[in-house]
């Protein structure tokens, strides 16, 4: 069994051939960049880390600061406002 | 695209926010004032709801703000540095607390 601690999704197992036999290591996972939720595509200006450093950061830091920052791209944060123009108008 | 526009800004920091063209730059620039910031800004960051309220250079941003309610159109207004402050208020109080009990060193 391996160390309580490392047992999370965040590690995963590693075997390391050595002259005695295979070792099991832990290593930490690569983050995977965020995407849009509607277009799928990656968003530029969004920070991740591979070793938790995340809580270092400021919010401003690792976010674009306009509304559905993180969430959406801005071509379709863009055209989720034209629609609200639109109905405001009828 | 004339002054006293009703506009939606669509990109940035203010996106979503309701406002007004205070005046005409050029034929792509317009400064924008009402519930957004006071800035000078393109045309394609912004969206126009066919209507017209009368407003000039100078006016006010509540008289604005009150123009744009009686043109029908409803929204949050954005509260201005409050946070801030009162933030500053207080460590100021801190400061002159501090001065008052203890004494800079070196005085006797």
């Amino acid at each position: 069994m391996g160390i309580a601690r490392k047992k999370s999704s965040k590690f995963s197992k590693v075997n390391i051939r050595t002259s005695s036999g295979n070792k099991i290591k832990y290593r930490l996972r690569k983050t995977k960049a965020s995407r849009c939720s509607k277009c799928y595509t990656k968003l530029s200006g969004v920070l991740y880390t591979t070793n938790g450093n995340h809580s270092r950061f400021a919010k401003s830091v690792k976010i674009p600061n306009r509304p559905f920052g993180g969430n959406l791209c801005s071509g379709c944060m863009r055209n989720n406002f034209l629609e609200v123009a639109r109905n405001m108008v009828r | 695209m004339k002054t006293g526009d009703i506009i939606l800004k669509i990109s940035g920091r203010d996106a979503g926010n309701i406002g007004t063209i205070t005046e005409v730059l050029d034929n792509n620039y317009v400064v924008i004032d009402g519930n957004t910031r006071k800035r000078k800004c393109n045309i394609k960051h912004l969206e126009f709801l066919g209507k017209n309220i009368p407003v000039r250079k100078d006016t006010d941003r509540n008289n604005i703000l009150d123009l744009i309610k009686k043109a029908g159109f409803q929204f949050k207004e954005i509260k201005k540095g409050n946070k801030r402050e009162k933030k500053i208020q207080e460590k100021t109080n801190l400061k002159k607390i501090k001065s008052i009990v203890e004494p800079k060193a070196g005085k006797k």
